[in-house]
């Protein structure tokens, strides 16, 4: 089970901090958008939102787990960035965390879960990426196996696929 | 021992039975504890919603396909292909729940997913990145006309699956139910198990101590007689010891040996012996208060304790009544013979003070028994032998006074009241021992009751009286009569003999009204001397109820009985005084008697005042030394005279 993780985004936090108008603010992504973060959020990239694509989150420290899931008959490992590291990287100041699937599904998490949990935005099961059809692009994934009292209803509801989309209330 | 292992055997069943009631009743929390596992439950709601998604998705991919075909605008394909990956995601969502088929109708949820899949793939090669085979509108329209009946199909599922929640939950609860009510019955099952576990435990426990105080009982008992055993003995002599010891009391231990038992054991074997052993042992404990011990130490030696002793006196008799009892004929193995035993008797504190020296004393004093020519008793204690030896001299000599004619009758005269005349006379027997002098009745007669001698001496004074009632009849008035005192024992079966009572009196020519014999009260209550008193009655001999007022005092008896005269004690009449309590029950006494046609006679009359008392009272007869003491039958002659005199001047 690879975990990733460095100092990389207590760096990064520390930069926005310090210079919020920093070019790594503006950075814009060169490839597919696969994520857009809008709201209450310090950091824009475009339009007022800060979008990511595939490469960017990638960028982001890394982490990962093995775990259940009540959608896979067995265990998987899923990785990508924290979704505490990506709501650092926008700067995000409000409660809730709005996610939005491809298919306009809807779910509010209370921006508590990034800090209490260990949750992911997952962008790869067993090292690959996800498609559509595998539930992908994106999949906010908490650590169900590793922090029990996840293993509840609230939290698989709240565990949405194909994620497209976060809006900051 | 089968008992124990077959016990064994139910032990282990039970247990068994529990570990596997156990096992039961863990593995349905464990299922339950499955259903209520997040993720199943998980699963479980949101089969509605993935049939719901499924359906939705169907219907955005239609839309888009519809929304192609109208459009102007060049054909969005990867829109398209988005919506139809977002569907198949979907309806693989769908697949991948295990509540899904058991949840929905399963024969619909699996058609409608086959034909799902089966358009999917048929359409998929328009869909596949890179590579989409051309979507012109005919095949647009193709393929929506293809989704339509899956979206028909998805829309059954997606109706079936609401109306199946409802069903579902109420048969989840059911079958929680269900659950919970064979838990309950299989605990249930189990606490009476395990109850009917302890239940048997606890009753080998109790056989287990059961058989243990079996054993105590081989230990301390003889199992042959049931009697306790040498160790038991010792152990109550010990107690016996230290009880008397405390109370500055007194005991005896009787050894008890049977004579030629070895002779019966010899010759008719061990069973006979047996059965003799038996029987002696109880006839042994029938002759002894239930406080004391008969013990036996072994063969044909057995002990006696008998605690809390007055005075050494009391042992004499019980050791007779030991001999005596085995006077009687033992029936062994259908035939009677006849065994006596021997006895040595040793008291505490008078010849010893501890358990060994007591036993050895009363084996010595049981031997001194055997060689004086057995079926007999002997004391350790030279002084106690003595008294015993002159016991035993002194009923020899009391069977030779009767043929030595050492007893006299006195006579005490009895006057009527109304006329002052003498008119009846009670005989009291006196001995003149040669040696010793007179000898009051209370000394002897005991001893006469006991020997059985009491018949002879009773006959004696019977006709004895007989004849001088003829006497007096003849000189002094013919209705005089004798009153002679009888005991128990002569009214016993084998007691007087009514045809020598009634020889006698035919050949004296005399009536059987000459004659009246005094008894206690007490022997109206048993029955025997009951009937045996009717006999005497029938010779005409009149009955006297002798110190009335003393005892039972029973009304019933004296209708019943015929009696002719009551005494009143002379208890009563020492204290007569007028207005006294003693006057009044005299008073209440002779008018009873007077209603049941009773005579009265007051004995003990000292006093004129008392006579006087009593004749206004109505009392018939008086009887006391006012009139005369007891006297030999010439002083009586004499006293006859001068009374005649005294009523002729008065």
């Amino acid at each position: 089970m690879p975990i990733f993780k460095c100092l990389l985004p207590a760096l990064g936090l520390t930069a926005s901090l310090l210079s919020p108008t920093s070019t790594m603010a503006s950075e814009a992504p060169t490839g597919n958008v696969v994520l857009t973060v809008s709201g209450q959020i310090s950091e824009t990239n475009m339009d007022g939102s800060f979008v990511f694509d595939m490469e960017m989150l990638e960028a982001l420290p890394q982490y990962g787990f093995v775990t259940n899931t009540p959608w896979h008959p067995e265990a998987h490992e899923f990785s990508g960035p924290l979704l505490r590291e990506v709501l650092a990287r926008v700067g995000a100041e409000g409660d809730t965390v709005q996610a939005i699937a491809l298919n306009d599904y809807k779910v509010d998490i209370p921006i508590e879960d990034a800090s209490k949990f260990d949750m992911i935005i997952a962008r790869l099961m067993d090292g690959e990426p996800m498609s559509v059809r595998n539930k992908g692009p994106l999949f906010i994934i908490y650590p169900f196996d590793q922090q029990h009292e996840t293993q509840s209803q609230i939290y698989y509801n709240r565990a949405i696929w194909q994620l497209k989309a976060i809006n900051i209330e | 021992m089968q008992a124990t292992r077959s016990t064994k055997y139910w032990l282990i069943l039970i247990s068994v039975a529990l570990l596997l009631v156990f096992s039961v009743v863990i593995y349905i929390q464990y299922h339950q504890s499955r259903l209520l596992n997040s993720t199943v439950q998980y699963n479980e709601s949101n089969v509605s919603w993935n049939v719901f998604q499924v359906e939705a998705e169907a219907l955005r991919f239609g839309n888009r396909l519809y929304e192609s075909l109208d459009s102007e605008s060049p054909l969005d394909i990867e829109l398209l292909q988005l919506r139809y990956d977002i569907f198949y995601s979907r309806v693989d969502v769908l697949k991948s729940n295990p509540a899904a088929p058991l949840l929905l109708d399963e024969r619909d949820y699996h058609a409608t997913l086959e034909s799902i899949y089966a358009f999917l793939d048929t359409v998929a090669p328009h869909f596949e990145a890179g590579n989409s085979a051309a979507l012109d509108d005919a095949s647009l329209r193709q393929i929506l006309r293809r989704l339509k009946p899956i979206q028909q199909q998805l829309h059954d599922l997606s109706l079936n699956s609401v109306q199946r929640s409802g069903m579902h939950s109420e048969v989840r609860a059911a079958e929680v139910e269900r659950q919970i009510l064979i838990s309950t019955a299989l605990i249930i099952f189990q606490l009476l198990l395990t109850l009917l576990f302890f239940g048997i435990v606890i009753r080998q426990i109790r056989q287990l101590q059961a058989s243990r105080s079996q054993f105590s009982n081989l230990a301390n008992f003889d199992p042959l007689t049931g009697l306790p055993n040498r160790r038991l003995f010792r152990d109550r002599l010990e107690q016996e010891i230290k009880k008397a010891h405390r109370s500055n009391g007194r005991l005896a231990l009787l050894y008890l040996d049977l004579d030629r038992f070895k002779d019966i054991n010899d010759t008719q074997g061990h069973d006979i012996g047996d059965i003799l052993l038996k029987e002696a042992a109880r006839r042994l404990e029938r002759c002894v208060r239930e406080s004391d011990t008969v013990a036996r130490l072994g063969g044909d030696e057995f002990t006696i304790i008998l605690g809390d002793l007055d005075d050494t006196d009391t042992v004499a008799p019980i050791s007779q009544q030991i001999l005596r009892t085995f006077n009687e004929p033992f029936q062994l193995a259908g035939r009677k013979d006849y065994i006596s035993a021997s006895i040595g008797i040793t008291f505490y504190p008078d010849d010893a003070g501890d358990v060994n020296t007591l036993l050895k004393n009363a084996d010595q004093a049981m031997y001194v028994a055997k060689e004086q020519g057995r079926n007999r008793f002997h004391y350790f204690t030279a002084s106690m032998q003595r008294a015993a030896q002159a016991r035993v001299e002194l009923i020899n000599d009391l069977r030779n006074a009767l043929k030595q004619q050492q007893f006299q009758l006195l006579y005490q005269p009895i006057v009527d009241s109304g006329s002052g005349a003498v008119v009846k006379a009670e005989a009291l027997i006196r001995w003149h021992h040669p040696e010793r002098g007179p000898i009051s009745p209370m000394d002897f007669i005991p001893l006469a009751e006991e020997t059985g001698l009491i018949i002879d001496i009773g006959d004696w004074v019977f006709r004895e009286a007989a004849r001088q009632a003829k006497i007096w009849r003849q000189a002094h008035r013919p209705d005089f009569q004798i009153s002679i005192n009888t005991s128990p024992v002569q009214l016993h079966p084998e007691g007087i003999d009514i045809r020598e009572w009634l020889e006698h009196l035919q050949s004296l020519n005399l009536p059987g009204s000459a004659i009246a014999i005094e008894i206690t009260e007490g022997l109206l209550m048993d029955n025997d001397f009951a009937c045996r008193l009717m006999e005497i009655q029938q010779l005409g001999i009149e009955v006297s109820l002798d110190d009335f007022g003393t005892g039972y005092s029973s009304m019933s008896y004296l209708k019943k009985f015929d009696i002719d005269y009551l005494k009143i004690d002379k208890s009563f009449v020492r204290n007569l005084q007028a207005g006294s309590s003693d006057l009044a029950l005299c008073e209440a006494m002779i008018v009873m008697a007077h209603k049941l046609d009773l005579k009265v006679i007051a004995e003990g009359i000292e006093t004129p005042v008392q006579q006087a008392l009593l004749n206004t009272t109505g009392c018939d007869y008086g009887q006391g030394y006012l009139f005369a003491r007891p006297m030999p039958a010439a002083a009586f002659d004499n006293y006859l005279k001068t009374a005649t005199g005294r009523l002729l001047v008065h």
